[in-house]
């Protein structure tokens, strides 16, 4: 070690003097040793005023307990002992200026301790070793910043692309509607016709048949008995035909087809209704009144299947569209008294909720198996046999209830029964606005 | 004292519809009725038995091909606006619906599947009033 020979003592101590970190030396009593400028300028005294004195007087901020113990076990196990900014940020009050900005703040400090022999190798004290990382601390600090930003508008971005998710399904939803609609009015159109004059020709024939058959009475009646002896085979073509039956049967015939009639009819309506092609009257009703009466015109299909069990709450009466508010009560309804075997039970509930009123008709019927219970919405989705639903019922009412700004949803269970419940606005956001902008025209 | 018999004044209507089988149940329908029935299948049809007879009422369907219901009736209003006009529609066009009706050509309009019951009185209401006019009008 020749060069090392060529280094006087002088010149190494005047390096740590003048190196750009703190190094601090001190004795197993933590007295200070030596201290260099970084020290100084940083502390603002001078090394005379700091050595001499044990670590805890020159540095007051330095934990004494911790500090203690850092340096018995670096002269303990002749070791080194580290601690960085991150774990205490600023071991020695310190302050940094910024180079650019001129902002002035704590330093950032990493220390090392570490342990310094004698010349003959025996343990002479503990040395440190402080560096300004202010400027590190201050980029990571900033990265972590910007890394929880960017973690925040992550979050921000997957909640709005759930959302985005949400609204591509119902516009899908919406133009499938819309699209069954459009169809719906064409076919409803294009049923309308035959309809028209299938079923006046009904109330025409029915007409000509009585008077048909007020003729074939005055016929009988004016033909005596003489007449049938000389005429034996208008009896036996009588007999033939069976024109007693015949005469009753066409009566219930007749009854029939127009009931039948009636029922295309009313599909082709809900069809129409369906397509939002009629529109109706939007005024304050009373839902009970509503209920009421539409329990009235369904009695007859309810009384021998269920138990109507009323519970109504005080409610006031909601801006809506009363007929077609019905339409949903009746289906509802309808559906309730389908779906319940022996002991029907179906409850009517009504009460105010969330600055709107709901009703609720439930069932202890068969319910709604998982698998459909998100299909049953659909238009022409029917678990009824051929000819018993036109799967018209609950998107119709769905779409009634979207259209009064309201909720239909259910809950079911099947072999409990199923829970429809309506929400509906007290009233109409559009209407109000337009009622209110005419005061203010006023 | 007349004859009630004399006492009942005969109509003639006319019954526009492409599709027969309306008109032909339409016809079954007004057959006890004081009317003189004309059918027409087409508004060429209609226009021209128009200038032939004197008509005082027409039951028109508004969806026709060439010529539909509203200009059939506009044109009919237009050469005598006496003539008493019912549109017959299958579908709701409310704002062609409304349209006609303001500007004074339709009368009334029905929807398919009719009444049979409203349209004959519809029918008599409008002859009715069809009347009180014509009376009102000789008077003055």
């Amino acid at each position: 070690m020749t060069d090392s020979k060529a280094i006087s003592r002088e010149t190494l101590e005047s390096m740590l003097t003048a190196i750009n970190m703190g190094v601090l030396l001190v004795d197993k009593d933590c007295k200070v040793l030596f201290s260099n400028h970084f020290m100084s300028i940083n502390s603002g005294r001078s090394a005379e005023e700091l050595v001499g004195r044990t670590l805890f007087e020159a540095f007051p901020e330095l934990p004494e307990v911790w500090t203690r113990q850092k340096i018995n076990s670096v002269l303990t196990l002749q070791n080194f002992a580290f601690t960085s900014w991150q774990q205490r940020p600023h071991l020695f009050n310190f302050e940094s200026t910024r180079p650019i900005s001129g902002l002035v703040r704590h330093m950032y400090q990493n220390c090392t301790f570490f342990p310094v022999q004698d010349a003959d190798g025996s343990s002479l004290g503990v040395g440190l070793a402080i560096s300004d990382t202010t400027d590190t601390a201050a980029r990571q600090l900033e990265l972590t910043h910007l890394n929880k930003l960017l973690e925040e508008e992550k979050g921000a971005q997957a909640l709005l692309i759930a959302r985005l998710e949400d609204a591509q399904a119902q516009l899908l939803q919406s133009e499938k509607m819309a699209a069954i609609g459009q169809l719906a009015a064409g076919v409803a159109h294009e049923i309308n016709n035959p309809i028209g004059f299938v079923c006046s020709n009904v109330n025409s024939l029915r007409r000509y048949l009585v008077d048909i058959f007020a003729l074939l009475e005055a016929y009988e009646q004016a033909s005596d008995e003489s007449h049938a002896d000389a005429h034996p085979e208008l009896a036996a073509m009588r007999d033939k035909v069976d024109y007693d039956f015949m005469r009753q049967d066409i009566d219930e015939l007749l009854v029939e087809s127009v009931d039948g009639l009636d029922r295309v009819t009313r599909i082709v309506k809900d069809l129409r209704e369906f397509s939002h092609v009629d529109s109706y009257e939007w005024q304050l009703a009373d839902l009970h009144k509503g209920l009421d009466s539409t329990l009235n015109v369904i009695w007859n299909e309810i009384k021998f299947k269920a138990q109507v069990i009323k519970c109504y709450g005080d409610i006031e009466p909601i801006e809506c569209m009363g007929s077609q508010i019905n339409q949903v009560f009746l289906n509802l309804l309808i559906n309730a008294s389908h779906a319940v075997g022996a002991d029907g039970q179906i409850t009517i509930r009504s009460g105010r909720e969330d600055g709107g009123v709901f009703v609720e008709i439930a069932d202890n019927g068969h319910g709604i198996p998982l698998e459909i219970q998100n299909r049953i919405f659909e238009p022409f989705f029917t678990t009824k046999p051929v000819g018993m639903g036109s799967g018209l019922g609950l998107s119709l009412s769905y779409s009634i209830i979207v259209k009064h700004h309201g909720r239909l949803t259910v809950e079911s269970e099947p072999g409990r029964g199923s829970c429809f419940r309506a929400w509906l606005p007290l009233r109409q956001p559009q209407v109000q606005a337009l009622a209110t902008s005419a005061a203010e025209g006023r | 004292m007349n004859a009630p018999t004399s006492c009942v004044k005969r109509y003639t209507v006319m019954l526009v519809d492409d599709e027969e089988s309306i008109l032909n149940s339409l016809r079954r329908l007004l057959r006890g009725k004081p009317y003189d029935l004309l059918l027409a299948t087409n508004g060429a049809q209609a226009l021209s038995l128009f200038e032939q007879h004197s008509i005082d009422l027409i039951v028109c369907d508004a969806r026709m091909p060439l010529m539909d219901g509203p200009t059939l009736l506009r044109e009919v209003y237009r050469r005598n606006p006496e003539c008493v006009n019912i549109l017959l529609t299958g579908y709701a066009d409310m704002s062609m619906i409304t349209q006609a009706i303001s500007d004074g050509y339709v009368y009334r309009y029905i929807s398919k599947p009719w009444n049979d019951d409203e349209l004959q009185r519809t029918l008599d209401q409008a002859l009715e009033m069809q009347n009180a006019l014509r009376n009102r009008d000789s008077l003055a």
